[in-house]
């Protein structure tokens, strides 16, 4: 019976595990998380020193040295499931120290578990708060044995237990070890110091960080107490959510329903005092174990699959993945990605132009997908944002071969995040770019402090001790001769725009952007200066977005550039264009009216963007806030 | 090995050196060895740490023999190419060689087994120490963005670096222009921006935090330079903004506005003059040594924003009496028309023979410009000089050693990018020796450290005041200033307006 009894429990706990694992692994994906935070871990002796100064420092680079694994998804997967599983069998161990039930030790089980993977929902989540409260589970353990085994040490060894654990896993870690100890002190001992202790134990867990504050720590108070603590990034900035705080409680908690449990027990024996056997209907509930664990797993199941379908964000993962395309040039992923997106998002826009540009069909795409933010779809306003702009611009001016606004939004991004392999990496590109060849090894140096892109580095060290092979290389090739000779940094993108068309016309990136911006902006001067060249590019009939356009600027002039000819506007261009003009004829040349009917045929047209889209039109960004 | 261009002497020797050399056989290079940092043919204060490096030449094994007298050398031996020396026989070697040549002698051991020997580095040991500490601002490259920096102390007798002040301690704000009465780390301050702003007076161990903004001046005061007396700190007030520009100065800091004024730290009072509140663009003051003199710079009102960034500095002087709190008058120092340069960061050597400054093509923010130089006038006969120090990358932010014969100066010239702490000695004639980068004790260091070292400026200890009694008065409200009833108030209100004829001031 006991056998099977334990048997059932834990083919329980293995299935929980490799659910978990899967959906981890397939819902969550870790390397979404590891891509969106930039982990970065250090092997160097300077690194693991920069966290000693502070408590939970040491829980700190435990997290992100497990963390770094979430690259590599299934691994990842199995990290989290393993710390998660660790609590849960801590948990477990402590219920069986401490209760004869064993009824609800699965549920213990499974409900940690199930926490511990639940808030990984949110990929701002910051690992370390799972691995602060596996030293605050571990602390608990050890306490219950050492009160098991003895009574008074107990006591007194309390104080050295939470000033060590304040130190490896900071205040909120030591708060949950103070609840749990207290309540495993109420199970264990008897007498009245456990009443004179309870108290002691709750004031000290206060004042202990306290004191850390006053006479050794340099960190703000508040974050001594915080489970997470408020630091920039701010584009890392997480909130803590109800789960976190659940995931923080349960230890107590389930600590606390074992007081109940074992009342119960011994109120069932109280009753039937006299017999030595164990109560009818408990030894039937004891029977029906595998029945209880059944519905136990059951409900925890149902209770996961509720509480995930609550808390997981799918718009923001999708988000997430949309960056991770980007970071990876992804592009047609990015276009698949972009248009699952029920709302129209900013950045959606930005990546969508990115990755239509990089797939030549900026100028025939240009809307579709509504340009609501005009020429800031293509660049980002950066005195509204926070630094979460930085690494995309980065990107974006690198791709258009513009390597001293690249290096400068590189810069800012690793003033922010100053070991993300993916920043250091985009400085090593750069710097190969424009053959510095000493600072380019230099940051390789520092990414070659990173185990897991040594692979990268000794790639691109060849490219140091051989520069022909740099030469060689396409990308860099290409940036070469696309990029400024003039170093220059301006707040005005299109004048960025500019001096990359002056510096090499082939930069068709540039070119597309270039016009993208003038079309964008409605700046038909520009527009019409620059895309008179079009034949450069070998192109005979207009894309979309630039024909339309240049049918506007038509009109408005009532006669022909000279640079048009017959091929230059398609003549299903200028047929579409007639239409509209008949139904802008047909309501009298009442747009709102005519609103519905144009949207209907050309929404995604230069025409409607000019006539209701346009931010002048909707003065949408007199109404944007800086995102926080 | 490098092979290119050497002359082989094969000379095969028994040498005696001391027991714990093991080479007996060695053949010798008629040239130096390649070491990181450079500590060749330098002059170095007699309690500076030991100047560990790297061997940038192949080989399975590695030898450095330090001496003054050949029979008494300090012998590393490394299978790697760092040598890293003990610390207290460095010191013991440097206090025995105060005044005399630092020998080292190279061995590099080829993979035949055979040991080469390069030329002899010889350095100098100076009789003068350098100040004992350095205190710095660490920060990161970005422009505009800033997350973990700190202000930190370096034992340049040690390796030992402890911070001053990290913005970790207050929520992430921002920390800049740390400065010390005479070298005194009893006697310094700070300002913390953005979060908890305010100015930090550490004053003969007592701290406080105060707003040095009156109702009546520009601003709070910016770049500060301490009266020898230690009570009185001298401010530029300045409308600082930050431009992107084309060209090899792709970002420029540069003023709208600037005014001086002078801060009594024990009374809390503001002291400014018309003379020095004017159109002009007012900034960097410093005091003369003896207190009676403010050395500032000033350039010519900047209506738009090129005249902000193009705007030359000219170096002046105007006469203060710390007793009345006088302004005296103006005497123009050097015109930045004569020099064609713009004169930024004056320091006066503390026996006011010297005055080091920085030349630029424009402003006054240099450490962004890569032509940015040091040059140094002399105060008794007027003439001036560039310093052998410079180099080709930006040569900047420079203090004095209390005793006068060392100083500090920042320097892109390791990589064109990061900015680091170099050490010179002032001869009497106002040569400067060859530079050489703050010692690390892992050579290996600066290959791979990404953070800049900012305001370097030389102490002669250890500052008193601990990271937690400073964060304590960082996170208090700060103590307001008055205006010093001297004050032309109207005139200053006027000023700030822009309401006022400018002519019998300017």
């Amino acid at each position: 019976m006991k056998f099977k009894e334990f048997n059932t429990a834990n083919i329980y706990i293995l299935i929980s595990i490799v659910v978990g694992w899967i959906i981890v692994a397939f819902k969550i994906e870790p390397f979404l998380q590891y891509h969106f935070q930039q982990i970065g871990f250090l092997t160097t002796s300077n690194f693991f020193k920069s966290f000693l100064s502070k408590p939970g420092g040491i829980a700190d680079y435990i997290s992100i040295f497990l963390s770094q694994f979430f690259a590599f998804n299934y691994f990842g997967s199995l990290i989290i499931v393993a710390i998660a599983s660790v609590q849960g069998l801590i948990i477990l161990n402590i219920s069986k120290r401490l209760s004869k039930i064993p009824a609800f030790r699965f549920l213990f089980f499974t409900i940690v578990f199930l926490f511990g993977i639940l808030v990984l929902s949110d990929y701002r989540y910051p690992y370390y708060a799972s691995i602060r409260l596996l030293f605050a589970f571990i602390f608990t353990w050890l306490y219950t044995i050492l009160n098991q085994k003895f009574s008074k040490p107990g006591y007194f060894l309390w104080p050295v237990f939470a000033i060590l654990l304040f130190y490896l896993a900071s205040g909120a870690a030591l708060m949950v070890f103070a609840l749990s100890s207290v309540i495993v002190l109420l199970i264990t001992q008897k007498g009245t110091l456990q009443f004179i202790a309870t108290p002691l134990i709750i004031i000290l867990a206060i004042v202990i960080p306290y004191l850390g504050y006053l006479f050794i720590f340099s960190p703000v108070l508040p974050n001594l107490y915080r489970i997470v603590e408020v630091k920039p990034p701010q584009m890392l900035a997480y909130s803590v959510n109800y789960e976190l705080v659940i995931y923080y409680l349960i230890l107590p908690a389930i600590l606390l329903s074992l007081i109940f449990i074992n009342r119960w027990q011994k109120k069932e024996i109280v009753v039937l005092s006299g017999k030595a056997k164990r109560p009818k209907h408990i030894n039937k509930f004891y029977q029906k174990s595998t029945f209880i664990l059944s519905s136990q797993l059951v409900a925890v199941f149902l209770i996961g699959f509720l509480l995930f379908s609550t808390s997981f964000n799918y718009e923001r993962k999708k988000f997430v993945y949309l960056e991770y395309y980007a970071e990876t040039e992804q592009w047609e992923e990015i276009v698949e990605k972009a248009y699952e997106f029920e709302k129209y998002d900013f950045r959606v826009n930005f990546y969508l132009n990115r990755a239509y540009s990089n797939l030549g069909l900026l100028p025939e795409k240009l809307f579709e997908y509504p340009q609501l933010l005009g020429s800031k779809g293509l660049f980002f306003d950066t005195s509204l944002l926070n630094g979460s702009f930085t690494m995309p611009l980065s990107d974006l001016y690198f791709d258009l071969g513009f390597m001293s606004e690249a290096l400068h939004w590189a810069f800012e991004a690793q003033t922010l995040l100053p070991d993300s392999p993916r920043i250091l990496k985009r400085l090593v590109m750069i710097y190969l770019v424009n053959e510095n060849y000493q600072l380019a090894d230099k940051f390789l140096k520092v990414l070659n402090q990173n185990a897991l892109h040594r692979g990268w580095v000794q790639k691109y060290s060849k490219y140091i001790s051989n520069p022909a092979l740099a030469d060689n290389d396409k990308t860099i090739a290409e940036k070469r001769k696309f990029s400024p000779q003039k170093r220059a940094i301006s707040t005005h993108p299109f004048d960025n725009l500019k001096l990359l068309f002056a510096t090499n016309k082939k930069n068709r990136m540039a070119f597309d952007y270039l016009i993208a911006h003038s079309i964008l902006d409605m700046n038909y001067d520009d527009f019409i200066r620059y895309v008179k060249g079009y034949r450069f590019y070998g192109i005979q009939t207009l894309p979309d977005s630039w024909a339309q356009m240049l049918s506007m600027d038509i009109l408005r002039n009532k006669s022909m550039p000279d640079f048009a000819d017959g091929n230059t506007v398609s003549q299903d261009c200028l047929n579409r264009f007639t239409e509209l003009n008949q139904i802008i004829k047909q309501y009298n040349g009442d747009k709102n009216a005519a609103h519905e009917a144009i949207k209907r045929n050309f929404e995604k047209t230069y025409w409607y963007y000019w006539m209701y889209l346009n931010p002048e039109i909707t003065n949408v960004l007199n109404n944007i806030t800086r995102i926080e | 090995m490098k092979e290119g261009g050497k002359v082989w002497l094969l000379v095969l020797m028994v040498v005696l050196f001391s027991c714990n050399s093991e080479i007996e056989e060695f053949s010798e290079i008629e040239s130096f060895p390649d070491i990181f940092p450079d500590y060749t043919g330098i002059k170095i204060p007699p309690n500076i740490a030991p100047l560990n490096f790297k061997i940038n030449e192949e080989g399975t094994d590695f030898e450095a023999h330090f001496y003054v007298d050949k029979k008494n050398p300090v012998v590393v031996r490394s299978a790697s190419p760092e040598i890293q020396i003990n610390i207290s026989k460095w010191h013991k070697l440097l206090e025995e060689g105060k005044g005399s040549n630092l020998y080292i002698d190279v061995f590099v051991k080829s993979e035949e087994n055979e040991w080469k020997k390069f030329q002899t580095i010889e350095n100098q040991i100076s009789e003068e120490e350098i100040d004992s500490h350095l205190a710095y601002r660490l920060i990161n490259t970005g422009y505009v963005l800033w997350n973990n920096l700190g202000i930190y102390q370096r034992n340049l007798e040690t390796f030992e670096e402890k911070p001053i002040l990290e913005n970790s301690s207050f929520e992430y704000g921002c920390l800049n222009c740390h400065a010390f009465a005479n070298n005194n780390p009893n006697k310094m301050m700070l300002h913390v921006r953005a979060i908890h702003g305010g100015t930090i007076i550490g004053n003969e161990g007592k701290i406080e935090k105060v707003n040095t903004k009156t109702d009546y001046t520009l601003n709070a005061g910016v770049y500060p330079s301490w009266h020898p007396d230690g009570k009185h700190i001298a401010y530029s007030v300045n409308s600082i903004g930050q431009y992107f520009c084309s060209g090899d100065v792709r970002i420029e800091v540069a003023d709208k506005y600037s005014d001086l004024i002078v801060y009594d730290v024990e009374n809390k009072v503001v002291s400014t003059s018309p003379k020095v509140s004017t159109e002009n663009r007012e900034n960097l003051p410093v005091w003369s040594p003896d207190g009676k003199y403010i050395y500032y710079v000033s350039s010519i009102p900047a209506n738009t924003r090129d005249d902000r960034i193009e705007g030359k500095y000219n170096l002046l002087r105007i006469g203060f009496d710390i007793e009345t709190y006088t302004w005296g008058d103006i005497d123009t120092i050097l015109s930045s028309e004569i020099m064609d340069k713009s004169i930024s960061f004056p320091k006066i050597s503390p026996h006011g023979k010297y005055l080091m400054f920085c030349t630029s093509d424009n402003g006054y923010f240099t450490i962004h410009h890569p032509m940015t130089d040091i040059s140094l006038l002399d105060l008794e006969s007027g003439e001036i000089k560039e310093l052998e120090i410079n180099s080709p990358e930006t040569d900047s932010y420079h203090s004095f050693s209390s005793g006068g014969k060392w100083f500090v100066f920042s320097s892109k010239r390791l990589d064109g990018l990061f900015t680091r702490p170099f050490f010179s000695y002032l001869d009497e004639n106002g040569n400067a020796s060859k530079p050489f980068v703050l010692p690390q004790k892992n050579p290996g260091f600066y290959d791979t450290f990404i953070k800049n070292y900012n305001i370097p400026e030389l102490i002669t200890g250890e500052v008193p005041y601990s990271p937690l009694q400073i964060r304590e008065k960082v996170l208090e409200d700060a103590i307001p200033s008055k205006i010093d009833i001297a004050v032309d108030t109207m005139y200053m209100k006027q000023h700030l307006n822009h309401e006022v004829d400018y002519s019998p001031h300017s």
